[in-house]
């Protein structure tokens, strides 16, 4: 490589003229002006070295990414930036290397950073300064040159610009690198600016000098609307306002969009093409084509050769593939098993050879770089046939009709003439390439199998403006989307056309929240008169889901029904509308007939898998809502067994199973359904945080506390759960953990769990009457009833908390013998008790534990006792207070000896009965409690006492007494 | 400030460090020192604000030793700086001068030029030097600090170029000169620890211990509330949006470990995909980093030299790390041996107990006040559960 440029003629480059190979070379304003995706990081970069040359701070920057990918383009603009900026006037000085450069010591590359520094800075750097280093042994000539050049260098920062840094450090070796970074870190005066086209171990391992020392930027591909926005620019820079405008119409993006499956977002690619594209005549694409695969392919087989044999295999056969490849069928060519394939194919994803695609659970794959093709194709093309690449270029730029005209003015002899006259040949033999490759980019999630339908029936007649739509949707670019249908529609006489593009713009309106301009567009294609019934039955289908979006239920089951009525309709469109309806009739709570819909569709005759997939999924859901979840499981177990379901789905189906095994009490295997959902990638964090929440619960059954425990806490602990999960998540920890007695863990979940920020207000009621509790257990009264309070007072509060939390209260007032404040809890509380559930009566029980153990004498307890009557007979729960009296006396029983005094439990069953003796209800009660203290009072091993009652009654108070039937 | 990831750190804005360093001076008045810490831990940056603030009566010189492969560059490198201490006092190193000629070598402005052959006398061009430094000097006057860097590369240089005595008679004869010249200070640290270096001589039967005569400290994490005060300052720095940045300066803190290098990372992270300031963002780009398989962290590395380091040992080392990843409650030592001889042939406490001692220096693991192993850095216990699948 020469150490400087080569000195053009000025007239000999064109205005505009940008250096395919040499960006360098080309005028900085250009580059400007046609750079796309990577302002922030340009500026970015600048600002760095801003700040390392007016500050201590020394910034040391890489760029990686392969060739052609723009280094080059942005280390210039870097320099040319720096070079107008007056905040690093007289502080910075430039050393920009020459790419390639070869050093085998430090010495040398001083010398070239000397050189460099000449050029760009000759009044302090000059040639002579470091002349005499030459007549001087290397360590002494090392130290004169370093010398020198610091002492030229002064108080400013010296910024080395780089590229290939991976070759240099190859060239430095062990000993260059440390004497490099030893200089580096002892003079504290350089910054780097580097680029590379792969990471060398020299960078990455830890063991080495600059291991951790750059900050390292991995430069992206150009996506479709970067690499549009690039050739615009080239086109602006070249004043072809016609090429612009071209590149905005649907023509326009149909091509890119073809051609970027062939570049792979490659930055030179596009710069090699734009210059044919801008051009009448296409001779001046086939020498810097042919230029850039030149250059391109000894570093292809370069990179292939670092390769081990087996992944080099697969590389090559990846190549030669058109399309992406499922590990079966590369093992199956490779005569190896899927598992070796697999591992081998991990390895060469992390290094950045290939990409996996996933379809349902199985893993596509295909090659990161196009280009690398071109390596295998050369190697293997011995015959000098044009290259596949510029062949399939030609196919996608130009229809056949343009070919044609093309190849009458050639010269048929000519390497063009070749060109093009194989890329007709192999349109005619193969087909439209570019309708091909916009066709198979295109994706509709949800209805991949209604399209499957119109792409066998309409590819070959379908405008392409309708799958360059499709693919500028998917790509996110809605507007795109919409101006190319705005474009098309208009010119469609065909009603069948038209009425494929009315749909798709629908669809974009859909998602855009635009539901009202997608309804019209449904309206007029159903309108349209010649329509076959397939585009009916489609816009009707798409009608029906866009008023189900505008919860127009009942409307949109009219359209699905009208669907029916329609003939000859694919399977999977008639699949379609039976699973919409289903969905409908599920929203407005038919689980009937929603359940009915879903089982037609998986008893549809050759339906789609992945229909009966999704519908049996939705009529497990349709059984879970309707109550009858032991109906869903064999449905779930489907789901989860078939292997093309989808991760979020399989996620879902084990979600409820686990959540059915808990429920009938079969722990062991809902752990196991929620440890398969942790072992999957890709689950969404809600329904991952659900099941190991599950599984806590599923523990905790299990008296297994530390699991339980270690359960929620790695479910708290995943990114990106919802605050409303999270809040859920850290209570029931903080339960487990007052359950093991320890308070302040306990404590500090239910702080954390109201504190957190979005946490819902219903949560953070429970949370803080969770905390009320837990104070009370660990003794601290005050603060409990502080939080109890609290809770009470949000107005978000459950009616269950709230009672909970006022029967807690009458406690705590109860115990410090604040008998009128506990009764006005009570009275309270119990105004939402009538129609609540059971578990609030177990905290009755200690309301009565409490008057028991409070001392009063036997006035006193009639008293309370005749209290507590009149407000649970007021609020209508008498039975909840005779239960927990009966609970009471067991608690006291299983406490064990000794127990308390016979005049003590004497006192207190007589308490009772006078002050219930004119209850009614509360007879029952009364006697069951009177058994109760009778063979407490008997010492508790008397169970004859217990046949003073009926069996019914007996099974009641043993049950409370803690006695096993089977033992009598 | 802008995050700086590997960068050089201006010295006016190192964060977190200063009570650190003020030991430090108490100390070297006393003893030299070897500073040991995982590595990116901050030991360079320590040692440069020493440089450029020293404390009353000390001239400290840096040096980066990973440029010497021989001793007797090594040595060079010293005579360089006591010969320009002495120099700008107005004295001379008369001592190491005489010896240099007497080498053949000369000194023209500044440059000394030594004939190659003469390598073998790098002990007595050393010892003459250091006794020029201390004897030179005035009684009362200043006093050269050594900051040495990355000693271990230069002891490995050595052993490679030259052989592994000429390594150990380095280590040997700095010893014997930091007994015999009392007021001679150095401070030593490097990327790999020097028990390492150590290790791998004595396997060639060196069984001195040529630091005992030092003061072993150790750089940690810096503290949470300065590790949240640099990440607010990047935050402001980089101008990422936060909607609260306390919280995110502090989330950012945690989840880095208080590593001021992985701060910096993060923030980094955040701001190269235009993500806001938040505790989310944080945890995310954390996971992220710890996830992915290119390893942008080289966290594997506390892995993969485990074989190098440990040898014969390493499924045992495996055992025990995995077993501290995953249990809450640090184990005691005899639980840890029972664990191992139930899921393995190992059955001997001695080498258990020396193993736990070296992932102690090698800064995987650390000791509670009840002498029960922990991970010593939640973020790698994090990256081994991750890594391990645990």
């Amino acid at each position: 490589m020469s150490t400087s440029p080569p000195v053009i003629p000025s007239s000999s480059i064109e205005p505009g003229t940008l250096w395919v190979f040499t960006p360098s070379r080309t005028d900085p304003a250009h580059l400007e002006f046609i750079l796309v995706q990577r302002q922030a990081l340009l500026q970015d970069a600048v600002d760095r070295v801003v700040e390392s040359a007016t500050s201590g701070h020394k910034h040391h920057q890489l760029f990686v990414g392969p060739r052609g990918c723009g280094k080059s383009h942005l280390v210039t603009l870097i320099i040319s930036r720096l070079e107008k900026d007056d905040r690093v006037k007289d502080r910075l000085c430039i050393a920009w290397l020459n790419e390639d450069e070869t050093c085998t010591s430090l010495l040398e590359l001083l010398i070239k950073i000397h050189a460099s520094l000449e050029t760009r800075h000759p009044a302090e750097f000059q040639a002579a300064q470091i002349a005499e280093a030459y007549e001087l042994k290397p360590a002494q000539a090392l130290d004169f040159v370093s010398a020198k050049l610091l002492a030229a260098l002064g108080k400013r920062t010296l910024l080395v610009v780089t590229e290939n840094l991976d070759a240099l450090f190859t060239s430095l070796g062990d000993s260059g690198q440390m004497q490099l970074r030893s200089f580096i870190q002892e003079n504290s005066r350089v910054c780097f600016v580097a680029t590379a086209q792969r990471l060398v171990e020299s960078l990455t391992h830890r063991d080495n000098p600059f291991h951790g020392f750059f900050q390292t930027e991995h430069l992206k591909p150009l996506n479709v609307t970067e690499a549009t926005d690039l050739l615009k620019n080239i086109a602006s820079l070249h004043g072809k306002q016609d090429v612009v405008d071209f590149l905005s119409t649907s023509r326009g993006r149909s091509r890119v969009q073809a051609l970027h499956h062939l570049s792979g977002g490659n930055h030179r690619i596009y710069i090699v093409l734009s210059q044919f594209i801008s051009r009448e005549t296409m001779d001046s694409l086939m020498p810097p084509f042919m230029k850039m695969v030149d250059e391109l392919t000894p570093y292809y087989q370069e990179r292939l050769r670092w390769l081990p044999a087996q992944q080099r295999k697969i590389i090559e056969h990846l190549c030669r593939a058109e399309g992406t490849v499922p590990v079966k069928d590369i093992a199956k060519r490779l005569f190896t098993t899927p598992q070796t394939i697999s591992s081998q194919l991990q390895d060469l994803r992390e290094k950045g050879y290939v990409t996996a695609n996933q379809r349902g659970r199985e893993s596509l794959y295909e090659i990161s770089e196009p280009l690398m093709r071109i390596c295998v194709e050369v190697k293997e093309n011995s015959t000098h046939e044009p290259l596949r690449l510029l062949v399939d270029f030609l196919r996608v730029w130009y229809d056949d009709k343009d070919l044609d005209e093309r190849l009458g003015a050639a010269d048929p002899a000519s390497e063009l003439g070749r060109y093009l006259e194989a890329a007709l040949s192999k349109n005619k033999k193969e087909g439209n390439l570019r309708l091909k490759i916009l066709i198979a980019g295109v994706e509709f999630p949800g209805y991949e199998m209604a399209l499957e339908e119109v792409r066998a029936s309409l590819a070959a007649n379908t405008p392409e403006c309708f799958f360059v739509a499709a693919q500028c949707h998917q790509n996110g670019d809605n507007q795109g989307a919409l101006e190319c249908l705005g474009e098309g529609i208009p010119e469609e006489d065909d009603p069948n056309k038209r009425a494929l593009m009315l749909i798709l713009r629908s669809q974009i309106l859909n998602n855009l929240g635009q539901v009202t301009d997608a309804l019209h567009d449904l309206d007029t294609t159903i309108n349209l008169p010649d329509v076959k019934d397939l585009m009916l039955a489609w816009a009707r289908l798409n009608r029906g889901i866009s008023k189900a979006l505008n919860n127009d239920q009942r409307s949109a089951i009219e359209d699905y029904n009208a669907v029916f009525n329609l003939k000859g309709l694919p399977v999977n469109l008639s699949a379609e509308a039976f699973h919409h309806r289903g969905l409908a009739y599920a929203e407005i709570g038919k689980s009937k007939q929603a359940i009915a819909d879903f089982t037609t569709v998986i008893q549809l005759p050759n339906v789609d898998r992945m229909q009966a997939i999704r519908a049996l999924h939705n009529r497990a859901l349709a059984y879970v809502f309707s109550g009858a979840l032991h109906q869903a499981i064999p449905d779930l177990t489907l789901v989860i067994e078939h292997s093309d379901t989808p991760i979020e789905q399989l996620a879902q189906a084990l979600c409820i199973r686990e959540l059915h095994f808990i429920w009938v009490k079969d722990f062991k295997r809902a752990i196991a359904d929620s440890d398969t959902i942790t072992t999957l990638s890709g689950v969404p964090v809600e329904l991952l945080a659900t099941a190991l929440g599950l599984r806590g619960m599923a523990y905790s059954s299990l008296g297994e506390k530390q699991q339980e425990i270690d359960s929620y806490t790695a479910a708290i602990q995943l990114p990106g759960g919802p605050a409303a999960k999270v809040v859920e998540l850290l209570c029931n920890r903080g339960v487990a953990y007052r359950e093991a007695g320890k308070f302040k863990q306990a404590i500090k979940d239910f702080t954390s769990a109201f504190e957190l920020p979005d946490a819902p207000v219903e949560k953070v009621a429970e949370a803080l009457y969770q905390r009320g509790v837990t104070y009370l257990q660990a003794k601290k009264r005050h603060e409990s009833a502080s939080d109890l309070d609290r809770a009470i007072q949000m107005p978000s509060t459950s009616p269950n908390i709230r009672i909970e939390a006022q029967i807690a209260l009458t406690g705590i007032h109860f115990s410090d013998g604040r008998w009128n404040q506990g009764f006005e809890h009570l009275d309270e509380g119990l105004l939402f008790a009538r129609n609540q559930p059971p578990p609030y009566r177990v905290k009755v029980s200690n309301v009565i534990g409490t008057v028991f153990a409070a001392g009063l004498n036997p006035a006193g307890r009639k008293e309370t006792s005749a209290r507590l009557l009149e407000i649970f007979g007021k609020h209508q729960t008498l039975p909840s207070l005779g239960e927990a009296i009966v609970h009471h006396m067991g608690s006291v029983f299983q406490a064990g000896a000794p127990f308390p005094s016979t005049d003590n439990l004497e006192g207190w069953a007589a308490a009772w009965e006078q002050a219930g003796e004119t209850v009614p209800d509360f007879r029952l009660s009364l006697r069951l409690l009177r058994t109760a203290v009778n063979f407490v009072k008997a010492g508790g091993k008397d169970r004859t006492i217990l046949l003073d009652l009926a069996a019914p009654e007996r099974a009641i108070v043993e049950q409370a007494l803690g006695l096993s039937t089977e033992t009598q | 400030m802008k995050s700086n990831p590997g960068g050089e750190i201006d010295l006016n804005s190192v964060i977190g460090r200063d009570a650190l360093i003020q030991h430090l001076w108490e100390v070297v008045e006393q003893q030299s020192i070897v500073l040991t810490a995982e590595r990116r831990i901050g030991k360079t940056t320590i040692i440069k604000k020493m440089r450029s603030a020293p404390a009353p009566g000390w001239v400290p010189v840096y040096q980066d030793l990973e440029r010497c492969h021989t001793a007797m560059e090594f040595a060079m490198a010293v005579y360089k700086e006591v010969h320009q201490f002495l120099s700008g006092k107005q004295k001379a190193a008369h001592r190491g001068m005489d010896f240099l000629k007497s080498l053949g070598g000369v000194e023209v402005a500044g440059l000394i030029k030594l004939p190659t052959t003469k390598n073998a006398h790098w002990k007595e061009m050393l010892t003459h030097t250091l006794e020029d430094l201390v004897h030179e000097n005035d009684a009362a006057g200043t006093r050269l600090l050594f900051l040495w860097d990355e000693v271990p590369f230069m002891l490995a240089n050595i052993c490679k170029k030259e052989s592994e005595d000429t390594a150990m008679e380095v280590l040997d004869t700095l010893r014997a000169l930091r007994q015999t010249l009392s007021g001679l200070r150095m401070i030593l640290t490097g990327s790999i620890g020097l028990h390492h270096v150590l290790h791998s001589l004595r396997d060639k039967k060196y069984a001195n211990d040529p630091f005992n005569d030092m003061a072993h400290i150790e750089v940690h994490p810096i503290a949470e509330p300065d590790a949240a005060h640099l990440a607010t300052l990047l935050i402001q720095g980089e101008m990422l949006q936060t909607p609260d940045q306390a919280a995110a300066a502090s989330a950012i803190a945690q989840e880095a470990g208080c590593f001021p290098f992985y701060i910096h990372h993060v923030v980094r992270a955040l701001k190269s995909r235009a993500l806001p300031a938040t505790p989310d963002s944080a945890q995310r780009v954390v996971k992220e980093h710890l996830l992915d398989a290119n390893d942008p962290w080289k966290l594997r590395h506390y892995h993969e030299r485990l074989q190098t380091y440990y040898g014969s040992h390493q499924p045992a080392v495996l055992i025990i790390l995995d077993e501290l990843a995953v249990n809450p409650q640090p184990p005691s030592v005899n639980e840890l041996l029972a664990l191992l001889k139930a899921s393995s042939t190992f059955d001997d406490r001695e080498v258990l107990l020396s193993l736990l001692s070296l992932l102690e220096r090698d800064h995987y693991l650390s000791r509670n006040t009840d002498g029960r192993h922990s991970f010593k850095f939640p973020l790698i216990r994090r990256w081994w559960q991750l890594h391990r699948s645990l």
